[in-house]
């Protein structure tokens, strides 16, 4: 028995368990989650993992990259179940592999066989993808939408003319670009007063100054001077010079952003558009 | 039928058989006349075998061009590298024993006339599954397409063999809220989840039935003739040209032209 049996063993006895506690049961995926997560950036997966269950009940698969030479790969395997309202439960099922060697560079051997059939299959690639390896082609080979943060880039900029190459292959999101969505809906507003804009000014993080910048040029359909100063998170923007009012309501958290993403199945072209833009006002 | 092993030191026996004879001639082909054979007036062994070898019989594959023959190189299976068919051991380096087989029959018959069945099994494939999948047609007039974000599917009902044996309804469903998604959902009947006792294992089952002289699950002589007639006739084709071997990666599943049989038809083999 491989280790794909040896998972599927695991959670048929944990659901077996699970029933025994007479509570109703929804065993309903909506969908399979890749989370491709080195590491450092496990504990962030899996606390935007925590907040996601109830809307998005799914097969998550947690891909844990690790240092080392020697093949190997481990693998666990759990069922949680979450109360959602008249006494009824939604089971969720929770996968870590662990991949060190030459496995970590086919992870598409693993993830293919634990897909629910039928299903969507989202990977949320944590970090900066390693643009020229061959985990990132294996996972956009099996996969349906691919969901990165540029603001987890160390120079977004550059990354977005790779990020560009994958759109033809995959749909792609861009939880950066989800973030400035307020601010969007703020600049709209000031249409048509806007419709010559100049430059925009954004106080930030770079990446989703750049893709805001990017959106409005390519929705504007016209050059406009982006000029950033680094902010934890959005905190302003002004337009030639004119202050736009701040959105209504907090900054969306982690699960909020990834849960909006994965109810998106088809490409979004305007947030392609904003990443084309933002790449080509990089190089320029 | 997918099996992600590959022929674990069967090379004398896979090397003359093939997935062809190893798997088509006698489990697939059994699996399609029980889905389209008509109701058996009892459950006797022979009015269940009169059924079948009725669907047997009306078999046909529209041509060469309908069946699709590969075997496997290297590749990655559940992490692990594994190497290509012709460097098993026993195995000629040279072979040219097919470890996949797609193919698209016909059942020509008042009820299944035009209805394409489309079959495929192979070695070495992304995962062990044997699920039979009965997708209805669309509706004439589908009101949801324009607004449905990805094509709107085809319902299907999925008949699941091995390894979770079971019956899956596939059915578009309308994501919650103002907006109109439709998006593909399971409605999951699971045998291990909803019955205590374990099913008997394949083989105790048939040694069971042959000791009590039942012999509605063996096939009968001339079911096996006619499922030779089909085999023999693709087999006949096969040896007039040489396949260009291997020609699909282990861990995937199988060779573009297995994709490319259904896409003729606007189709595709059900995501698994």
């Amino acid at each position: 028995m491989g280790i794909v049996a040896d998972i599927e063993r695991s959670l048929a006895r944990q659901r077996a368990r699970q029933r025994d506690d007479a509570v109703p049961e929804l065993r309903t995926s909506t969908l399979t989650h890749v989370v491709w997560a080195p590491p450092r950036w496990l504990a962030k997966a899996q606390a935007t993992l925590a907040g996601l269950h109830e809307r998005h009940p799914a097969r998550t698969i947690f891909l844990i990259p690790e240092q080392g030479r020697l093949d190997r790969v481990a693998a666990s395997a759990t069922v949680h179940d979450f109360a959602v309202g008249d006494g009824r439960e939604v089971l969720s099922e929770v996968i870590e592999i662990r991949l060190r060697g030459r496995p970590a560079e086919h992870p598409a051997s693993l993830v293919l066989p634990l897909l629910i059939s039928d299903l969507p299959a989202y990977c949320r690639w944590r970090g900066e993808p390693p643009w020229d390896g061959s985990a990132l082609e294996d996972i956009v080979g099996v996969c349906d939408r691919f969901v990165v943060d540029s603001a987890e880039w160390s120079r977004p900029e550059r990354g977005y003319r790779r990020l560009m190459s994958l759109f033809d292959e995959i749909a792609v999101s861009d939880l950066a670009f989800r973030r400035t969505l307020g601010w969007r809906a703020r600049l709209a507003e000031l249409w048509p007063g806007i419709r010559r804009a100049r430059e925009l000014r954004v106080a930030g993080p770079q990446a989703d100054a750049a893709l805001l910048a990017g959106w409005l040029q390519s929705r504007l359909r016209r050059e406009i001077t982006l000029r950033s100063t680094r902010a934890a998170r959005v905190e302003r923007v002004t337009v030639d010079g004119l202050r736009v009012g701040r959105p209504a309501g907090g900054a969306p958290g982690g699960p909020e952003l990834l849960s909006a993403e994965l109810d998106v199945l088809a490409r979004d072209r305007v947030s392609e558009a904003a990443v084309r833009t933002a790449a080509r006002s990089a190089s320029a | 039928v997918a099996e992600s092993i590959g022929i674990e030191r069967r090379a004398g026996f896979y090397e003359s058989a093939g997935a062809i004879r190893d798997i088509f001639q006698n489990h697939m082909l059994q699996l399609l006349a029980l889905i389209a054979m008509e109701p058996p007036t009892d459950f006797a062994s022979d009015s269940v075998r009169n059924e079948k070898v009725k669907v047997l019989r009306a078999l046909h594959t529209p041509g060469p061009k309908s069946v699709v023959r590969g075997q496997y190189g290297r590749g990655w299976v559940e992490g692990v590298e594994v190497p290509s068919y012709r460097e098993e051991p026993g195995v000629a380096p040279d072979s040219s024993t097919d470890t996949y087989i797609a193919a698209k029959l016909y059942v020509d018959n008042w009820r299944w006339a035009d209805t394409p069945f489309y079959l495929r099994a192979g070695k070495r494939l992304a995962k062990r599954e044997t699920t039979i999948a009965i997708q209805f047609q669309r509706a004439p007039h589908p009101p949801f397409e324009s607004m449905a974000e990805e094509s709107l599917r085809p319902n299907v009902l999925l008949i699941h063999v091995q390894p979770d044996e079971g019956v899956s309804l596939a059915i578009g469903a309308k994501v919650p809220g103002a907006g109109m998604q439709i998006r593909t959902v399971h409605m999951d009947f699971l045998y291990g989840g909803s019955f205590r006792q374990g099913l008997p294992e394949a083989y105790e089952r048939l040694i069971l039935d042959a000791m009590l002289g039942d012999a509605t699950l063996f096939t009968r002589e001339d079911e096996v003739e006619e499922q030779w007639k089909l085999v023999d006739a693709i087999v006949g084709a096969w040896r007039r040209d040489t396949p260009v071997f291997p020609n699909y990666a282990a861990g995937t599943w199988g060779p573009a032209a297995a994709d490319e049989l259904l896409h003729r038809d606007g189709r595709s083999w059900r995501r698994h």
